[in-house]
């Protein structure tokens, strides 16, 4: 009786081990996928939970006064993890919708991602009106032939994000948002699972290559906002966490979430 | 050798088609056999086989199916007429580029006809009336005739109003009033041409610029992919118009998977009672044979289709058939990507249909070019697709958002080497702690070989990669010559 109880406690001990390693699905989410280790330390799941955030469903990144390392991390966010079946790359790509003049910095530019020579080419689409961007999100999301998708597009509403979530869990499907925030730095309501943003470290000192910045969770479901400094590999295009600043930033303090 | 075609009509045996011969020698249509023979006594008089005609004119029909599959005979002309004027209307929307354009296309009409032993005219215009009238009384040489309206208003103003199709009582009746070209009934008010002309002038002056449908009797080719179906009692609803569709899609999916074909242009055409014509046409970029497939991409368009007094016949055209490539289950049970490759295809479909003219989907490319702007190109989501990245092309690090078209700056401050530390972008002033370059990119002057060495090097530019007070890395470059060199930003780099 005694040898049966421990080995069924090592049996969850060893679940539970691989649960924190994110290596197994997420038990409340239906489609799984977990990326607490997104970023290469373990002192994201503090904030994130023990089995981490489920991947599938939307994520919001908010651009702040720089659009470049927002764009990395949507990427980033968009390649963890779903890219790799068991008996390689599955086929799946990245589809990146761009609502022009949503993100004034310009758009995004593909010769700067590194080769991925592995796996088919990102799809890109590029529209003027918003509800054609939400639209295409949309179909894309409940297709479920791609990964992720990735969607610059300006403030939409409660609904519209409501859609767009039941569209990810209805397929599986990743979506990251990319948007800025209004001129009064106050976000507008939204069912995003969680919300990033990403500054460009002002730190002279520590800063001197100019690829560590301040990464913020500033919200979601389930989820305790916090902050890191992390790098950002150019070449990979890769977020690693070099160390955990304070939980609360003065910064994210100005950003009022509603929602 | 003069010959003439007769036929018995109650006034007697008629004139109704004759050879060059016979036209030089005075003879027309519609002509007494006796006064015919009183100026010409030997000539050849073949009686009129109407069932011979009517092949011949279907086999004209076919013949020109290679231009249009939207051929409709001038029935009326074609029975009555007896001065061989009956013709053919080709519904060539949309599909002139195909043979170099619409001049190209009427020469290579022209040429076709001719070689098969006929002469004729033709023209090129926006509405059957103008096209009619075009072919028989435009001035320009006959493979010029190409009547746009309103542009050409001054073109058609000096028709004569015969071009109109009208009886020969009204004619006489406006020959009469002096009314002689089109120029001269226009400016008409239209309340006073109705009530002193009758209402056939206005009607047919309304059809020749547009203003009124005209119900042209389309004859359907023999094709094997056209599906055709009239209905007694029109349709008036759309549910019953979306049920008729989809059993002729079902018809014509179950036709081409006998053949392994798949649809790659589909056309439907909604013919109403009172001759409006709605046309849908719809492109897949993969062979496809799924029936419901079509129909969502058919559905999308279909809510601008107006019943109006309702729909008489409906025809389903499919213009581009391909083959479908063969995909083989795998006899190990894993997972066959061959399904998802169909459904990507379908979902490229269903999204291309929806965009706009401004909007685009594509695959990103790589187009061997220094040059940032001309190196990232665009790829057809249809058909093979290249890498991303050319592999022979090796490329420095390039910013995450390009600025395109690149924003000057204005320099407030200078270093000893001539780099800004301190400049105004965007209203906003930018203070640069590092840079690092330059990275020189020269203009590819096998593209400018007009132009002079000095010219080219006004297009020289040195990238700088500078960070700025805020952490930000911006990709700066300087353009045009010492002293008057500009600054502009291109990009942003992620980190």
């Amino acid at each position: 009786m005694l040898t049966e109880r421990l080995d069924e406690a090592r049996a969850a001990l060893a679940q539970l081990d691989k649960q924190w390693k994110g290596q197994v699905a997420c038990p409340d989410g239906e489609t799984g996928g977990v990326i607490s280790h997104a970023f290469g330390n373990v002192s994201l799941s503090r904030h994130i939970g023990p089995v981490g955030i489920r991947s599938v469903g939307l994520h919001e990144v908010v651009c702040g006064h720089d659009d470049g390392p927002a764009s990395v991390l949507a990427w980033h966010l968009a390649q963890i993890g779903e890219n790799k079946c068991e008996t390689g790359p599955c086929g799946k790509s990245v589809f990146w919708i761009r609502q022009r003049r949503a993100i004034d910095q310009g758009r995004f530019y593909h010769l700067s991602l590194p080769d991925l020579a592995s796996g088919p080419p990102p799809l890109m689409m590029t529209t003027g009106q918003q509800v054609t961007a939400l639209w295409a999100c949309e179909e894309v999301a409940k297709s479920g032939q791609v990964a992720s998708v990735i969607l610059e597009t300006t403030d939409y509403g409660l609904t519209a994000a409501r859609r767009l979530q039941l569209a990810c869990e209805k397929a599986g499907t990743r979506l990251i948002v990319l948007r800025r925030a209004q001129q009064t730095n106050r976000l507008a309501p939204s069912s995003a699972l969680t919300r990033w943003k990403i500054e460009p470290s002002d730190d002279r000192k520590t800063n001197s290559t100019g690829n560590i910045h301040h990464l913020s969770l500033i919200g979601g479901r389930g989820v305790r906002p916090g902050g890191w400094r992390v790098e950002i590999n150019a070449a990979t295009f890769s977020i690693s966490v070099v160390n955990a600043m304070e939980s609360r930033l003065p910064s994210d303090r100005a950003v009022r979430m509603r929602g | 050798m003069p010959l003439i075609i007769t036929r018995v009509d109650p006034k007697g045996v008629l004139v109704c088609g004759l050879n060059g011969a016979a036209y030089q020698a005075g003879l027309h249509g519609a002509m007494r056999l006796s006064d015919a023979r009183s100026i010409l006594p030997d000539l050849t008089n073949i009686p009129e086989e109407p069932d011979r005609y009517q092949s011949e004119l279907t086999r004209l029909i076919q013949f020109m199916d290679r231009y249009s599959p939207w051929i409709a005979p001038d029935r009326m002309l074609h029975t009555q007429s007896l001065q061989g004027d009956a013709g053919l209307w080709l519904d060539i929307t949309g599909g002139s580029h195909l043979f170099g354009g619409e001049s190209a296309m009427l020469g290579q009409v022209l040429r076709d006809v001719q070689a098969r032993g006929m002469h004729a005219r033709a023209a090129i215009a926006d509405t059957a009336g103008a096209a009619w009238a075009a072919a028989r009384c435009h001035p320009d040489a006959p493979d010029q005739r190409i009547l746009h309206l309103p542009r050409d208003h001054r073109v058609s103003a000096r028709f004569p109003v015969s071009c109109l199709r009208l009886t020969d009582d009204v004619l006489t009746l406006l020959s009469r009033l002096g009314l002689k070209r089109l120029g001269d009934i226009t400016p008409l008010p239209r309340a006073n041409i109705t009530t002193r002309l009758g209402p056939d002038v206005l009607q047919r002056l309304d059809q020749f610029y547009g203003r009124l449908p005209e119900h042209l009797s389309f004859e359907l080719p023999e094709h094997r992919w056209l599906i055709g179906r009239s209905f007694g009692e029109p349709l008036g609803d759309a549910v019953t118009l979306a049920q008729a569709v989809e059993a002729m899609m079902a018809e014509l999916c179950e036709r081409l998977r006998g053949e392994n074909l798949g649809l790659r242009r589909v056309v439907l055409r909604c013919i109403q009672v009172d001759g409006h014509t709605h046309t849908i046409a719809v492109t897949t970029g993969s062979p496809c044979q799924i029936e419901l497939h079509i129909l969502r991409l058919l559905a999308e368009k279909m809510p601008g289709v107006d019943a109006g007094f309702g729909i008489e016949q409906v025809v389903l055209y499919a213009p581009w058939v391909e083959h479908v490539t063969f995909r083989q289950v795998r006899l190990d049970q894993k997972q066959d990507d061959s399904g998802g490759t169909i459904a990507l295809a379908q979902l490229v479909d269903r999204i291309t249909h929806h965009l706009g003219a401004d909007d685009s989907l594509f695959y990103p490319g790589h187009h061997a070019s220094h040059l940032p702007e001309r190196a990232a190109v665009r790829q057809a989501v249809t058909g093979p697709v290249k890498p991303m990245r050319l592999d022979n092309v090796s490329l420095p690090r390039r910013p995450v958002r390009l600025i395109d078209p690149p924003e000057p700056v204005d320099i407030l401050a200078r270093s000893d080497t001539g780099t800004p530390i301190r400049l105004r972008w965007r209203k906003m002033i930018v203070e640069i702690l590092r840079a690092e370059g330059p990275e020189r990119i020269c203009p590819e002057w096998w593209e400018h070989l007009d132009r002079h060495d000095f010219a080219l090097s006004q297009q020289t530019r040195d990238y700088f990669r500078v960070c700025d007070q805020k952490g930000r890395m911006l990709w700066l470059f300087r353009s045009g010559s010492f002293g008057q060199d500009i600054w502009s930003v291109h990009g942003l780099f992620g980190g």
